[in-house]
This record gives C-alpha cells, structure tokens and sequence, in this order.
C-alpha cells in the first residue's frame, strides 16, 4: 500500500503527539502521583507506537513500546516517577523527535536507538526486581466474597488465583482475556479479577491478569483448559493460603469499608476519582473541538482570495447601483456588504493560532537550562491564548528562544548570588502574551541582575559608537546591534554576539518591533510587539505622479500638509523643519523613477523605520484602508521597494511600499 | 502539437497550449516603477495579482499596434501574462512542419511552416529565464 499520502499526516500528527509527551511529563515530574497524567501520557504514546506501527517505522514504534513499558510500571505503582527516570524519557522524546525529523527530511540518517533502548530496559529490570520483593496484587475481598469462600469451602470448592501471561504478539488482548473468563467460569465461579474486568475489557492491562476463582477441578485440569486458549504464554496457578484469607479478614473492618466505597462509587460511577476524570475529559473535549479540523493553508489562502474577489465585485454592484439609482438594489447591496466583511473576518480568523503552539516547548527548555546551568528557575507563562497569524506563529519561536536562554544564562545569577542579595533563590522567567490594539504583545521578564550601562557604554566604545549624550534607554537598546556581546565568557547557551541582531532582524521581518527595559539589579524586560496578521494592514493610500501606492500605517508617524516652498537645504539634501526637528526628505516621485509633478501644496508623510525618521514626499493623499497583501510574484519579487501589492475595492492593484528598504 | 497563434507587430508567433492557461482581453495594469522595461505591470486576475509583461519589448519586436489581448501562460507554478497584439487562432500542428532552427536564442523552438504563412514557435518553458 502507498503510504506516502499519509505520510504528512503522520508527521504532523507525532509532532504534536511528541510535544503533549513532553508536556505531560514535564506535568508528572511535578506530581508524580497524578494517574491521570500517566494515563494521558500512556494513550498519547500508544497513539503513537500505533501509527508508526503502521506506517512502517519500526523503530519508533519499538522504542515507544519500550517507553510504554515504563510508562505502565508508573501505573501500576511498580515503579516510582524519579527524576532520573524522568531524564531518560525526555531523552527518548529527543531521540524520537530526531528520528521524525529524518522522516520529514527524508535523508537516510538512522538513529542509534540502542543506547536508549537499554536505558529504558535498564529501568525495566529494576522494575522487576521490585516486583518479585513487592508482589502487590491486592485481592482483599469483600464480607460476600468471604461468605461465599466459606460456603464453597465446605463444599469441596478450591480457591485459586490464575496468573494469565499473554504471548507478546498477542493483538486482541482483551478479547484473550475474556476467553480466559469465560473458561474458568464454565468450570467454577470467579471471585475478583486484577485488574477488574472493566479494565480487562478495555485493554487497560499489560501483558498479564491475575483471576481469583472457585472450582472443583484441580490444578493440571485448569492450566490445560487455559492455555486451550491461543495466544497465552504462560499459566501459573496458586492456591492462596488460608491464612493470607485471614489476615484478610481480621484487616477487613478496615478494607471492607474501603472496598464497599469502592463498590458502591464504582456502580454509581462517581467516585472520587470520577469528577478529575470527568474534568480531565471535559478539557480533552476542548482540545479536540479546538484542532478538530485540519486544513491546507493553501485552501485558506484560496478561500481568502475568493472572498477577496467577492469584496471587490460587490463594490462595483454598488457603483453601478449608484448610477442608476435603484434603491432597493442599494439595500440588498448593503446587506451583501455586511455579510462579506463578516466572511472576510471569518477568514482572517481561521488563519491564526494560538501562541500557545510557540510557547508549549519552553517549560522543558527551561528545565534543560536550569539543569545545565546548575539554576534555579522557574518559567511562568501567561496568555498563551494569544491569537497570531499562522506565519508569525511559524516565526517567532527562534527569537523567542534566543530571549529566554539569554534570560536564564546572563540574567538570572546564580543562586548564591541571589541569596547574597537577599532575592528569592529561584529566579523567574515570566512569559506573557496579550493583545493591545491591533498589535499582539509579547514580553519576557526576567528578575535577574539587569542590564549594565556601564558595561554597555565600554562595548560600544570600544567598537567605535559614541555614547555621549545618548540617554540611558537608547544604550540600553544598543545590544539589538551587530557583534554586540557583553557577556565576557561565550557559553554553548548565548553570547556569541549574534543573538540579539538576529532577534531584531527577524521581528523587523515579521513587521514589528522589539525593545528592553531593564533596572540594574531587578531585571530585565523585553518586549515585542507583532501585527496580529501579516495579510492584512492598515494602509495609508497615496498618489505619486498618478500613481497609487500604500503605505502601511504601522511605519507612519504622522501626515504634514506642506508647500513645497518649505523644503530646505542642507549639505545638499532636501529637509523640513517640523516642530524645531529637521527630518530628511524623499520624494518619491525620485526614488521610483517617476515624473514629478508639478504642485505646490504636497504632503509629508512621515516615517519612522527602526532608528530613522523621514519624510516621504507625496502629490495627494487617498485615505486610509484596510488591505491585504499579496505576493507580487517571482519575476518581480527581488525590486525591493515593494512588499507586495493589493487589489483595491475597484479591482486595481496597487503597489504596497516598503518604507524600511526606502529610507 | 497544440499552438496558440498570435500576432506581434507584422510577424505570427505560437506558444504551446499546454502551458497555456487561458487568453484574456486587455485588463487595467498597474505600473511598477523601477521593474525591468519588458514588464508592463501588475493586473487583477480574478483576486490573484499577476506580473505582465510585454512580449513586443521583450522580444525587441517595433510596432505601433494597439495591444488586445493577453495570454495568461503558466511557467514553472507561476502564472504570467503575456501582452500579445492579438490572438488569432488555436490549431493542432504536426511535428514534421515545425523546422528546427540553430540560434544562440534558445527562446525560439522553431518555424512554424504553415506554406502561406510562417510562425515563430517560442519555447515557454525558457520564457523569463
């Protein structure tokens, strides 16, 4: 069968898988008693041995069976969640990921599994160990079951406890084990089974069940009638001693009650178990209702063309019933008009994604770094429900984790230090992310020792800036320049000086902005801000000799109305004076190569693009509007004046300047 | 063989039909300032833009002719359009009348020898190269 179109599914659908491992484990090392997240953790990893499984991929199909053994000693309380464990798994996740990622890059590079494969054996083998000293198959019965010993006792019934072992190829488990049950029941009666046959039914046993029943027949008889059934390896049969019955029934004042709440909550299905695990499903729910759909992003892309189109006809329905005059063509026009910058909103919408999906892989980082860095920190994250496009989502994650690294090794001391200073010895990093206007804003605030001026001021003269008369904020944000490392030591973790230009450049590519705040000795904040959608801005239209082009409003400063009798000269370039501050002047009629037109009333558009502020010379100004950028194709795409284009209400395309390349 | 036929200035050239996805009337084209002299413009083809160029200046061809159509090629997942005086006709060619020409301008596939009349077949794959 011809996997390959099933191919994109499965990466996707593991890397996902992978990420929820890595979260809930992160979870369980917190609260390592909490069943729910090791059973969450067991059906994610079972999800996916079963995919690779059937994609062909043996070899993470056998590691996460491996993972999965591990996994189900936590839940059967066999084995204790260490950290050391725990290390091990988030190493498996790595290799996992890795070999995923050679999947997807389709290179040939085969990942050594073995080292983690004995890893995971190893811990295994202590598990078994422990078994052997601690048999904890609890088969405390109840009052009834005991009166029922008593009577059958008397009757030349025998008490047994079967020990099943299924074959490790066995595929319908759970059917085996009902075979089984069915079996011994037609020779006796069964008293308790470990686990209980609910779970037995649900599959939710590993390879082995114990079954505690009545019978006349003996031993030989019943292995035989057993192992009639396929598939099962083993059969151990024990005859449990009476006294283990008695001890049972001395505790039993106190087990009798436990085992009769047990009882009475599991018929009534709600126990106290329950509600967590009603709540636990209820969030699933969310979960799923939230990714239940996946689409091409070329799909979305078309639709949005398509309403795109529909927005632009429908303003030339209503030009033409303009000129005609047809009332009741206008309204339903309007209405038309409603329903069209609705579906354009929906669109818009579908695009973005949380910024959860960036933020979910930094609580483990965080843990990696302050295992590395011999710190103590910890990571609070705040609004992760943050909507972004798509596109900056794909984006962000580098620069982000640029911040936090650098956060973790030069801001947070070390946790001496921190004592020394009277600061709480765990250092904090917070995350947040929130929406302010039409921009999204993400800050990342350590309380560590700050930025240090001094230091700052040393660099940039040394490298040739002049820091005189600059205020303290502007030296503070020189780190975002080229080559700018303070830090004295280079660590695997930052200061290679390439850091922080790398963090600016790519936010400036994304259309937004990044600055810092710092107090020496209380920490320091950065703080990004993002176009919510890179598809659709808010544009100032302009006329330059004829033409039209937009602005995006996210450059412009302000509009000045000018004669052009005010343009001075200096040193040969044009500028103006605005409110006792000379700024530069483009006209851009010159810069695009375009005839000038003759006015003497112009405007000014000013621009700020990073540092710079200029004026852009302009004929006429058309107004302000929403548009959305499209790509102007490969044959052009490398004129830099141009971000994109768009096609206006009148279905004219108009060319979308791009302010940084201009100025 | 499937070819567009079209005229530019006096001379007939074709494009094959495969990369051919569709012939339009002239459309409103925005004006790039600062593209290579060849490119007419950006247009509007039923919400995605589309760059055009003008096949006269781009094949170095002197004629006065009103431009009527363009011909909306598809070249390597990109679609272009191509500024034609006018489309004449779509026709089914056979090989043996296609002559093979030898020119360093590896833009010409070939003659079309229609007997009354010759087209220059141009090759669409190394348009925009």
């Amino acid at each position: 069968m011809d996997m390959s179109q099933y191919l994109d599914i499965f990466l996707e659908e593991s890397t996902e898988n992978l990420q929820t491992l890595n979260e809930n484990i992160l979870e369980l090392e917190k609260d390592p008693d909490n069943k729910e997240i090791i059973n969450s953790i067991f059906r994610v990893a079972h999800t996916l041995k079963g995919m690779a499984g059937s994609m062909g991929f043996n070899d993470i199909a056998d590691l996460t069976h491996k993972m999965e053994n591990v996994l189900d000693k936590f839940r059967n309380d066999i084995l204790k969640v260490d950290s050391n464990i725990i290390t091990v798994l988030f190493k498996c996740l790595d290799t996992l990921e890795l070999m995923i990622n050679n999947i997807r890059e389709d290179n040939n590079n085969t990942v050594d599994i073995k080292e983690i494969m004995d890893l995971l054996e190893n811990i295994n083998n202590e598990q078994t160990k422990n078994t052997k000293s601690d048999n904890s198959i609890d088969f405390s019965l109840n009052i009834y079951d005991e009166n029922i010993i008593k009577q059958a006792k008397e009757k030349n019934y025998n008490v047994y406890i079967a020990e099943v072992i299924l074959a490790d190829d066995c595929l319908l488990k759970s059917a085996r084990a009902f075979l089984v049950y069915k079996t011994i029941e037609d020779i006796g009666e069964i008293l308790k089974t470990v686990p209980s046959v609910e779970e037995l039914e649900q599959e939710n046993f590993n390879d082995r069940f114990y079954i505690m029943f009545l019978t006349q027949k003996n031993e030989e008889e019943i292995k035989k009638l057993i192992l009639n059934v396929s598939e099962i390896k083993e059969v151990n049969i024990d005859i449990p001693k009476g006294s283990d019955l008695k001890i049972n029934v001395k505790e039993k004042d106190e087990k009798i009650q436990i085992n009769k709440e047990v009882q009475d909550n599991k018929t009534k299905k709600d126990t106290e178990i329950t509600p967590i695990n009603k709540k636990e499903e209820d969030k699933d729910k969310n979960k799923k209702a939230h990714q239940s759909v996946r689409v091409d992003l070329e799909r979305l892309d078309k639709f949005m063309n398509l309403v795109g189109e529909l927005v632009i006809h429908r303003t030339r329905l209503e030009q033409l019933s303009m000129n005609y005059k047809l009332t009741d063509l206008h309204e339903t026009l309007e209405q038309v008009g409603r329903i069209t910058s609705d579906l354009q909103d929906l669109v818009m919408k579908v695009r973005m994604l949380p910024i959860e999906r960036v933020f979910n892989r930094f609580p483990r980082m965080i843990r990696d770094l302050s295992q590395e860095l011999g710190k103590d920190i910890e990571l609070i994250i705040q609004g992760e429900d943050t909507e972004l496009d798509r596109t900056v989502i794909d984006e962000i994650g580098e620069p982000l984790v640029h911040l936090i690294r650098n956060a973790a090794d030069h801001g947070i001391e070390p946790t001496e230090e921190r004592i020394k200073l009277g600061k709480p010895s765990k250092g904090t990093i917070k995350l947040i992310a929130y929406q302010e206007g039409n921009k999204a804003v993400i800050r990342i605030e350590d309380d560590g020792r700050g930025l240090d001026i001094e230091k700052i001021k040393r660099k940039a003269e040394s490298i040739g800036i002049n820091t005189e008369g600059m205020s303290e904020s502007d030296i503070k944000n020189l780190i975002f320049m080229q080559g700018f490392s303070t830090s004295d030591k280079i660590t695997d973790i930052s200061g290679r000086g390439v850091g922080m230009d790398v963090v600016k450049t790519k936010i400036a590519n994304l259309g937004g902005t990044v600055e810092v705040i710092s107090e020496k000795g209380k920490g320091t904040s950065f703080i990004i801000r993002l176009p919510l959608t890179l598809s659709i801005i808010q544009a100032l239209l302009v006329k330059v000799s004829g033409e039209t082009f937009a602005i995006s409003l996210g450059f412009i400063d302000r509009v000045i109305n000018i004669n052009v009798n005010e343009i001075k000269l200096t040193n040969n370039k044009e500028v103006i004076l605005y409110r006792d501050k000379i700024i530069p002047i483009i006209r851009l009629s010159q810069k695009l190569n375009l005839e000038e037109t003759y006015s003497e009333n112009k405007y000014i558009v000013i621009v700020k693009a990073g540092e710079k502020t200029v004026g852009l010379l302009v004929d006429e100004l058309l107004g302000q509007q929403e548009i959305v950028i499209k790509p102007i194709g490969k044959l052009l795409q490398n004129l830099k004046e141009y971000v994109g284009a768009t096609i206006l209400g009148d279905g004219l395309v108009t060319l979308i300047l791009d302010v940084a390349a201009i100025v | 063989m499937q070819v567009v036929i079209f005229n530019i200035g006096k001379e007939k050239y074709a494009l094959e039909t495969r990369i051919v996805h569709g012939i339009e009337k002239m459309m409103n084209i925005t004006k790039v300032p600062t593209a290579p002299y060849y490119v007419s413009g950006l247009a509007n083809l039923r919400g995605n833009i589309i760059s055009v160029i003008d096949l006269k200046k781009y094949l170095n061809i002197i004629s006065n002719n009103q431009c009527e159509n363009i011909i909306i090629v598809e070249v390597k997942d990109e679609k272009i359009g191509l500024m034609v005086d006018s489309v004449q006709e779509v026709v089914d060619v056979e090989d043996e009348i296609i002559e093979k020409i030898n020119n360093d301008n590896n833009l010409i596939k070939g003659v079309i020898n229609f007997k009354e009349y010759i087209v220059t077949l141009i090759d669409g794959e190394n348009l925009l190269k």
